[in-house]
Order: C-alpha cells, then sequence, then structure tokens
C-alpha cells in the first residue's frame, strides 16, 4: 500500500513537471492558434480578435492554472481550433494507438522469443550468426522505411493488405485486423532485435549458472531447461525495455500513423503542435505522461510475479 | 467493279450498323447513372470546423466536405456562369447596391425545418457582425447586410457596386453554404453542420475521417447516386497517392509534382487537370531597406529565375505567370521583370551599396527549394540571401505583423481574385502586407473596386498588375493549374476548378 502511495506521488510529480514544462515551451514558441484559425488571408485585426475571444492575450501562468484545475475537476477542455471536447478526442484514438501497440508488441514478441533462445541456446554458432545478422540488418532501418516498401509489396505489388486505413472492430474482426498489419509489422521488424539482443544476452548468462548445470546433469532436455528453467529468469530486461516501447507507443507512433493514415494519438498530437492547439497538447502529453507511469508501474509488478525475490525484497524493504 | 464496289460498301455499312447495333446499348447501360455505393475521397488537410464564425478560415478540405451538406444560393462554373441552386431567380437594383434573392420553395434542412429567407440574412448578418470577428468578414465587408423581404425574398444592401458579389454568394468556403439557422443558434453547426445539401452529415471523427449519407428528402434526389461519402484526412501525399493505387480511396488531389508526374503516367487510374487562376509568389517587405529600394527589388526580380523555380520545384507542373489572374484574364505580359542578371547586376550598381536580405520559409522541402533557389540566383548577381526556416504558423504571424524581409505567400485560386488584389495594394487595407502605396495605386484600386463594368474591372487588374511588375513587389513562383485523380469507377466527376473538387453528382460503375 505505502509503495502505492509512493508511486502516486511520483506520478503527481512527473505530471505536474511534464505539463508545465510543455506549457511553457508551447508559448515560448513562435505564432498561436489564431494564425491558424483565421488562415492566411486574415487581417491582423481579425488574428487579434481571434486571439482575445480564445483568452491568448492572458498571461501563461494564469492559462495554466486555469488548465490545471479543470483537469483536476476532470475537464480536460475544448480544443482550440475545432471545439472538440479533449478527453473524447483522446478517448477517440487511444484504442487506436492502444491496439497498434498491442499488436506490433505481439509480432516483435514473436519474432524476438524463439529467436533469442536459438540465439542464447546456439551463441556463437551457425543459427546465432545468422539471426545477429537479420537483427543487425533489422535494426540499422528506420520503422517508417519498413512501412514504404511493405505498402510497395504488400499493398501496391500483390494487392494482399491495404497501404492505408483503420476500421473499427465493429465493422469485423478481420477487417479491423487487416489495415493494422502493416503498420504493426513496419514497428516489430524494428522492435523485436532490440528485445531479441537482450534476452540472447542474459540467457547465455543464465544458462551458465550453476541450477542449470544441475538440471543438465539431471537429464533435463534441452528444450525444458531452455523454456522452463532458464527464459523466466532471462527475461527481467527485456519487460522493462518492453515497458519502455509500450509507454512510448502509447503516446503515438506519429511517423507511422502519418504514413498509414491512422487516426492515433501521436496523429492527434502533432496536428495539435502545429496548430499551436495548447489544450489538446496538454491532454495529450497529460494522458500519455499517465499511461507510461502507469505500464511501468504494471512491469514493476510483472517483475514480482516473475521473480519471487523481488516480492520478498518489496516486502523486507516496504 | 462498280456493282463489286457497291457489295462491298453495301457490307461494311452493315458490318458498322451490327457494331453500333451491338455495342450501342452496351455503350448506352454504361454511361446511365448508377445509384448506390460508398465514395472515399481522401482531404489533404484537417477541417477546423463548419461554423462560419468559429470555424475561421474553411480551407479546400473542408470546402469539399461542406458542399455535399450545404449550400450556396447560387452556383458558378470557371466560365463565370451563375445558376441557381437554392434561389431560382435574382436581379440587382439599376445602381448595382441593392440585390433580391427568390428562394426555392419547399426546400427543407436536415433538421426538417423548412429554408426561408430568415436563415439566409442571419447567416450572412452573423458573419458581417463586426462583434462576432468571424474570419471571413474581411472578404464582404462591402455588403451592408441582408434582410428577410418575405419567407422566399431576401435582400441584399451594398455600399456600392460590386462585380464580386455574385461570386462571394456562390463560393463554397465559409461564406456561400447556408447553413439551418436553428443549428447554428443551438451552437452544434461547428462539429455537427446542418445545411440543405444532397447528403446528410453522420459523424466527424478528427483527423480520420468525416461520413456523410445520401439526404432522401433532397429537393433534386434524382441527380444525388451515391449512398454514402467518407471523406479521409490523409495529409501524407504519397499515402494518399499508395491509398487510390491500392482501391483504399477513389479520389484525391495533389500540387507535388512527383506524384503528378507518377499519376498521369499511371493507366489504372483517371487523371483530372485543370487551368486555375492564383499563383504562389515571394513577398516583398517594402517597408524596410534594402527592399525600400525600388532599384533593389527590380535587380531581385531581374536575377530571379521563375523557369528554373517551376522545373526545380514544381516539376513542370505549373504555369510561369506575369499575373494571378490565369485563362480569365489575358493581361499579357504586364510589364514582367524577365531573367536578366546583366540587368540585376547594373541595377545593383546604380545602388550602390551591398546588399543582404532575408527570406523566411517553411521547414518543408518546398519551403528549402523556395529559399535555396533563389539564394544562388541572386548570389550570382551580388546579393547575399538569408534563409530562415520556420513552421507554417510562424511564418504567417512573421508576415501579418510585418516582421519578414521576404517571404513564400499566395493568391487564392477563385472567381473572382479583385478583392484579393485590392487587399494586397491598397494603403488603407490592413493586408496591404508588402507596405507599398502611391496615390496612383490607391485610385486604381478604388475604382477597380466601385465598377460596375466587368470590362473595366478586368482592364484595370491588369494596369494594377503593371505598377506592381514595375515596382517588383511580387516574385512569381507560378500560377494556378489542379490535379485530381480517380478510379476509374468514378463517373461524373465535374471538371475541378480552384482546385475544388464538386462529387456531389458522382456515381459509381460497380
Amino acid at each position: 500500500m505505502r509503495y502505492l502511495v509512493r508511486r502516486a506521488q511520483r506520478l503527481v510529480i512527473v505530471l505536474l513537471a511534464v505539463t508545465l514544462f510543455t506549457f511553457l515551451l508551447v508559448n515560448v514558441l513562435p505564432g498561436d492558434v489564431a494564425y491558424e484559425i483565421a488562415g492566411t488571408e486574415a487581417t491582423p485585426e481579425t488574428v487579434a480578435a481571434i486571439r482575445k475571444s480564445l483568452g491568448l492575450d492572458r498571461p501563461v501562468l494564469v492559462r495554466y492554472f486555469e488548465w490545471l484545475g479543470g483537469i483536476l475537476t476532470g475537464d480536460w477542455g475544448k480544443s482550440l481550433k475545432s471545439s472538440e471536447p479533449v478527453w473524447q478526442a483522446i478517448m477517440a484514438r487511444f484504442p487506436v494507438s492502444f491496439e497498434l501497440m498491442l499488436i506490433a508488441q505481439t509480432m516483435a514478441l514473436m519474432l524476438a522469443l524463439p529467436l533469442g533462445i536459438i540465439s542464447a541456446y546456439r551463441a556463437g554458432r551457425r543459427p546465432d550468426k545468422v539471426i545477429g545478422t537479420l537483427a543487425f540488418m533489422s535494426v540499422s532501418m528506420p520503422a517508417f522505411m519498413f512501412a514504404i516498401l511493405l505498402i510497395f509489396l504488400f499493398a501496391l505489388k500483390l494487392e494482399w493488405l491495404p497501404a492505408t486505413g483503420y476500421e473499427p472492430l465493429s465493422k469485423g474482426l478481420w477487417a479491423n485486423l487487416k489495415p493494422m498489419i502493416l503498420p504493426a509489422l513496419s514497428f516489430a521488424l524494428v522492435e523485436w532485435t532490440i528485445l531479441m539482443r537482450t534476452l540472447r544476452a542474459e540467457m547465455i548468462s543464465v544458462l551458465q549458472e550453476d541450477y542449470i548445470s544441475l538440471a543438465r546433469a539431471k537429464g533435463l532436455g534441452d528444450g525444458r531447461i531452455l523454456l522452463a528453467h532458464a527464459l523466466r529468469p532471462s527475461s527481467f530486461s527485456m519487460m522493462t525495455l518492453l515497458g519502455l516501447q509500450v509507454g512510448r507507443l502509447i503516446g503515438g507512433a506519429i511517423i507511422i500513423e502519418e504514413i498509414f493514415g491512422i487516426p492515433g494519438v501521436g496523429r492527434l498530437l502533432i496536428g495539435a503542435v502545429y496548430g499551436r492547439d495548447f489544450v489538446v497538447i496538454q491532454g495529450c502529453v497529460t494522458f500519455i505522461a499517465i499511461a507510461f507511469v502507469l505500464v511501468n508501474f504494471l512491469v514493476d509488478i510483472a517483475y514480482s510475479l516473475l521473480d519471487p525475490r523481488v516480492r520478498v525484497s518489496g516486502a523486507a524493504h516496504g | 467493279m462498280n456493282r463489286n464496289s457497291s457489295r462491298v460498301r453495301a457490307r461494311l455499312l452493315a458490318l458498322i450498323l451490327a457494331t453500333v447495333l451491338a455495342t450501342g446499348p452496351t455503350y448506352l447501360a454504361a454511361q446511365a447513372p448508377k445509384k448506390g455505393g460508398t465514395l472515399t475521397v481522401a482531404l489533404e488537410t484537417e477541417v477546423v470546423g463548419f461554423d462560419a464564425v468559429k470555424g475561421g478560415v474553411l480551407g479546400i478540405s473542408g470546402e469539399i466536405a461542406l458542399r455535399a451538406v450545404q449550400e450556396s444560393l447560387i452556383t458558378a462554373n470557371q466560365e463565370g456562369e451563375f445558376t441557381p441552386q437554392l434561389a431560382t431567380e435574382w436581379k440587382a437594383s439599376a445602381d448595382g447596391k441593392s440585390w433580391t434573392f427568390k428562394l426555392r420553395p419547399g426546400v427543407k434542412f436536415h433538421d426538417a425545418n423548412e429554408l426561408t429567407a430568415e436563415d439566409v440574412a442571419h447567416h450572412y448578418n452573423r458573419i458581417l457582425d463586426p462583434v462576432n470577428k468571424s474570419a471571413s468578414r474581411t472578404f464582404i465587408t462591402p455588403i451592408k447586410g441582408a434582410k428577410a423581404i418575405d419567407k422566399h425574398t431576401v435582400e441584399f444592401e451594398l455600399e456600392h457596386a460590386w462585380l464580386p458579389f455574385l461570386p462571394v454568394i456562390a463560393s463554397t468556403g465559409m461564406i456561400g453554404p447556408i447553413p439551418s439557422k436553428a443549428n447554428v443558434t443551438a451552437d452544434k453547426q461547428q462539429r455537427h453542420p446542418v445545411g440543405t445539401g444532397p447528403y446528410v452529415f453522420q459523424s466527424w471523427q478528427s483527423g480520420d475521417r468525416i461520413v456523410v449519407k445520401r439526404n432522401p428528402d433532397y429537393w433534386n434526389k434524382d441527380h444525388v447516386y451515391l449512398d454514402e461519402v467518407v471523406f479521409r484526412i490523409l495529409p501524407d501525399t504519397q499515402t494518399r497517392y499508395a491509398s487510390l493505387l491500392s482501391g483504399q480511396v477513389d479520389i484525391i488531389w495533389t500540387d507535388r509534382g512527383a506524384t503528378i508526374h507518377q499519376g498521369l503516367k499511371e493507366k489504372s487510374i483517371v487523371s483530372h487537370v485543370a487551368e486555375g487562376a492564383g499563383m504562389e509568389f515571394t513577398l516583398l517587405n517594402t517597408r524596410n531597406e534594402p527592399l525600400k529600394d525600388q532599384r533593389v527589388r527590380a535587380a531581385l526580380a531581374h536575377a530571379y529565375n521563375q523557369d528554373a523555380i517551376i522545373n526545380v520545384s514544381w516539376e513542370k507542373t505549373r504555369p510561369a505567370v506575369t499575373h494571378p489572374f490565369g485563362p480569365m484574364i489575358n493581361c499579357g505580359e504586364v510589364k514582367y521583370r524577365k531573367y536578366d542578371p546583366n540587368k540585376a547586376k547594373q541595377l545593383l550598381a546604380e545602388y550602390g551599396k551591398p546588399v543582404k536580405t532575408n527570406i523566411i520559409v517553411t521547414a518543408t522541402p518546398r519551403g528549402r527549394e523556395a529559399g535555396e533557389i533563389p539564394q544562388q540566383m541572386f548570389k550570382a548577381v551580388g546579393i547575399e540571401l538569408e534563409i530562415q526556416p520556420v513552421d507554417q504558423v510562424t511564418l504567417v504571424q512573421r508576415v501579418l505583423s510585418r516582421n519578414y524581409s521576404m517571404s513564400g505567400w499566395r493568391v487564392a485560386d477563385g472567381l473572382d481574385l479583385s478583392p484579393q488584389i485590392y487587399a494586397l495594394v491598397h494603403s488603407k487595407s490592413s493586408y496591404n502586407l508588402g507596405g507599398y502605396s502611391s496615390p496612383e495605386l490607391d485610385a486604381m484600386a478604388d475604382e477597380m473596386r466601385t465598377t460596375n463594368d466587368r470590362k473595366r474591372q478586368h482592364e484595370l487588374l491588369c494596369k494594377i498588375m503593371e505598377v506592381v511588375n514595375e515596382q517588383a513587389l511580387f516574385l512569381y513562383r507560378g500560377g494556378g493549374r489542379h490535379y485530381a485523380f480517380a478510379r476509374p469507377r468514378v463517373k461524373n466527376l465535374p471538371h475541378i476548378w480552384r482546385g475544388f473538387i464538386d462529387v456531389t453528382s458522382v456515381w459509381l460503375e460497380q
């Protein structure tokens, strides 16, 4: 319980710092949303009138605390540009980004787990070298490059999968999954390498532990040793990385969402940054910060499930 | 011999007749409009909103979507001819200061309210009311107000005769299309537009799509064919193009040279190209040295090679221009300063001081080109140009606050460009961004604004551009030419003009 309270305290401090910093940063940028709304043909008088009507002529800190007061009472404000309620805008996009993250991480794990285990088991031998080379090639390419190549191959040439779009689950499972495969794969093809290399490194070290030698001496098969005895203790660093990656992807994969026309949090945020829609920027940043902290909190809990020593240590200190 | 040739001719005729009979009905059937289906249109930018006061400037993306939902009193084609839409007839007073419109009776808004003169008057008066600070007001200030004479008659009162009046009434931006007064008063128009149009607004997921469905009670429902239109927001050009090729969208438009060339060569899609008016140009701020000096500006104009910009930056997808009026007005060369580096050097020698200035550009590939190409051209004659990359919002802010020396800008395509030209050159206009003024230019602009004679208006517009070119106030970066690409199943897509695509009469070959 005390642990949870400490975490919650940290969350509040992180959120205050992040939102204030973002608010100030957006305000030192030249230009504001009034210019975006007024358009290029507007007169300076029209822009000034729009600024006033939006309250942008008031001091930065006054606006920040007003926004903060709103958040504390559950009011995330409305977009300065479109008047769309910010909470509604985020909630409309979050399931999309979350689904993309979930599929991408599942794909990455499906690649990283077996290849990481094989690589560790055959460390320094041909399978390890082949997997290492593949991983090196894969990590050398940015996700957007994979995106372009995948669109070219699977959408334009083979016409198997759509190049862009998003369909909600209500339109059917396949209709929903089909446009998600290429963007998720674009991510997975980069993310799996980091997970695989981490798992490999840790598993090589675990495989040299005494209890593994004991298991071998008892005549246990390689498969059982790897999966039942070596995999769990080798997964801690990979779990940490997974948590960080999930947090990052919840924040929106801006370029991938842009390339595949996916209406996620990333596109909402980047659109708001370009348009200086600070209410939307603040809402997105706050939401991402909360999500990031919560995901890493869940990863901490997952540690204790994976390793009883963490639980004991936590109890001893807590 | 004669008999043989008669036989051959008879056989040929029979063959032709048989071919015509065999293929004719198929051909005719193929051209007969078919009802049903969903059309997906890719939009380039997100829409701010549909309220004429809260939504700011609608932009082409918003116009395309709003056109499906709301209608104007009249419509215009690219030849400048006006046809009835919500108004069946209209006439001006002898002095051109009053216009009366008779509304089509029995037209219903999507919220079931009947269209009346009150709706029209309320819409225009709301934009014109200075208290509301509508961004659209700038463009229609010669209109004093609108009033309902009876249920189906609305009258507009103008400050003076104003030729752009009908083009403004026929426009498809925030000003022309009439919303339901009840919906506007209920403060719902911004996110949920209600009009009289062929399609009823269904949903809008910001950053993703706007969906409209066929209006079963539309006053001209026999000419509406689609069940649904989905407007998908896809800002990236390559994404739009890939979506078109792989069938996720039916229509896209673009101004990117590389995509245009790909599209024109691609056999699986249909290209639509339309010449237009308007232009991209570099605005010179004449308030400060060295651009205050006409010789320096003229030197810049002579050192500047518009053809090179069009070849490199637009990949020859736009025409070089000497004025922004496109094919609508034939102004000729209007003293356009041609590329002549020697003349530029001579003018600089007359000026006698080193010239160093700067340009603000957007931090995009095209923005960089707009700075780097002229930088090299000016360097060749001894002018030093510093490039300052900024984002779009900052660029607009700096230009509107006059904190710039040179900047990219544009004259938007339209049926009548005279309000934009007036605003750019008149000394009393707050939109005179370059800061140049002269009594001669003011007199011409005033007469151009108030004349009731279209020919005289065109003459004056050309004369104004002569002064603009002589004074070297703008450096032209290409005129208007619009490109749209569609899948072959899209039929009856009207001629695109101003970059605007009207999809309301489209039908799909299933």
